[in-house]
């Protein structure tokens, strides 16, 4: 028991002398902190390191994460929402799009501030150029749809990101219905 | 009463053609904004530090800082979150988050204090896409939720 605590207040002691990065979240294995010049890897969720040249991976204690970040992580806003709504071959909205709607406009009303983003999507079939146009020919019909019905925001921005975000990665050149989407992020 | 209607439309048109570009030249595009504040938080751009307020928009450049009992939480474009306990600063030195134009990239540097960071879309699309710089070297987030501390 004592020998914990020491050795706990033994790592507080040793770290907060320095800067450190710790790896809160790998966010199902994607996440990660590289450091450096990218020799140094931190992929271990609950891990930190020095980010002065040299530092090795430490487990850091719940007490210290505590001591240095409970403020930071207590300012943590509101996390943004993404709806995904997909499209038929024929670029009408499928069967599910009405509750989905609701959800958007749910999601705005809760916010004092709401900024809300449309983005369509498309597969890679066709020409990029092109495909930016019919992003944001879907982003605008959706955008059109959702102030149809009353949605209140600070601000709503329309975008396309074309073929170049994926959802399924695919080879150029490939339908995939599951790419072919628009995208409304409320934040 | 129809020629009425296209006179002052036609007003409309030309004051909206007028005002959208003496606008448009002297505010760059807001790519986050301010989304939480708690105590003495400031947002400092082009030489003026102001206090920071819900829905204040982000521009590339600004300063972000916290006094002693300050927090201070923001969402950007791609829907990274950052938010920072007290006594920190952080200056958002560039941000693009355009992938139709291959343009993805959050880079800021973070002088003091403590920075909670939630890599967004950015990240998932170019995990070399955020960099925060630190006195003591440089940090890359590939996504997922990081922990950052400088001292003063």
């Amino acid at each position: 028991m004592s020998g914990t605590l020491l050795l706990a207040m033994a790592a507080l002691a040793g770290c907060a002398q320095h800067s450190y990065v710790m790896l809160a979240d790998d966010s199902g294995g994607r996440g990660a902190a590289v450091l450096g010049d990218e020799q140094r890897v931190l992929d271990m969720p609950g891990q930190g390191m020095a980010i002065a040249p040299g530092g090795q991976a430490f487990a850091v204690s719940d007490m210290q994460r505590k001591a240095d970040f409970a403020k930071a992580l207590s300012a943590q806003p509101a996390l943004p929402e993404r709806f995904t709504f997909h499209l038929a071959p024929s670029g009408e909205l499928d069967a599910g799009a009405e509750q989905l709607l609701d959800s958007v406009l749910l999601a705005a009303r809760r916010r004092d501030y709401p900024v809300v983003t449309v983005i369509g999507h498309t597969d890679t079939l066709g020409h990029r150029a092109a495909n930016e146009q019919v992003g944001m020919r879907r982003a605008q019909r959706m955008a059109e749809l959702l102030r149809a019905r009353g949605l209140e925001a600070m601000e709503l921005r329309v975008e396309s990101h074309g073929e170049r975000n994926l959802l399924v990665a695919t080879p150029d050149a490939t339908a995939e219905p599951r790419n072919r989407r628009v995208e409304v992020l409320v934040r | 009463m129809t020629c009425l209607d296209h006179y002052m439309r036609a007003l409309c048109t030309l004051a909206a053609v007028w005002l959208v570009p003496a606008s448009g030249s002297t505010l760059p595009e807001p790519v986050g904004h301010v989304a939480r504040v708690e105590g003495a938080a400031f947002v400092s751009s082009r030489g003026h530090t102001n206090a920071a307020k819900v829905g204040q928009a982000i521009i590339p450049g600004v300063a972000l800082s916290t006094g002693a009992e300050g927090g201070l939480g923001v969402i950007m474009g791609d829907g990274s979150v950052l938010s920072f306990g007290p006594d920190s600063e952080l200056t958002l030195d560039d941000y693009r988050f355009a992938p139709a134009s291959d343009e993805l990239r959050l880079r800021a540097t973070l002088n003091r204090g403590t920075l909670n960071l939630i890599a967004g879309d950015m990240a998932r699309l170019d995990p070399q896409a955020i960099a925060v710089e630190t006195p003591e070297g440089r940090v890359g987030v590939r996504g997922g939720q990081v922990l950052l501390k400088v001292k003063p």
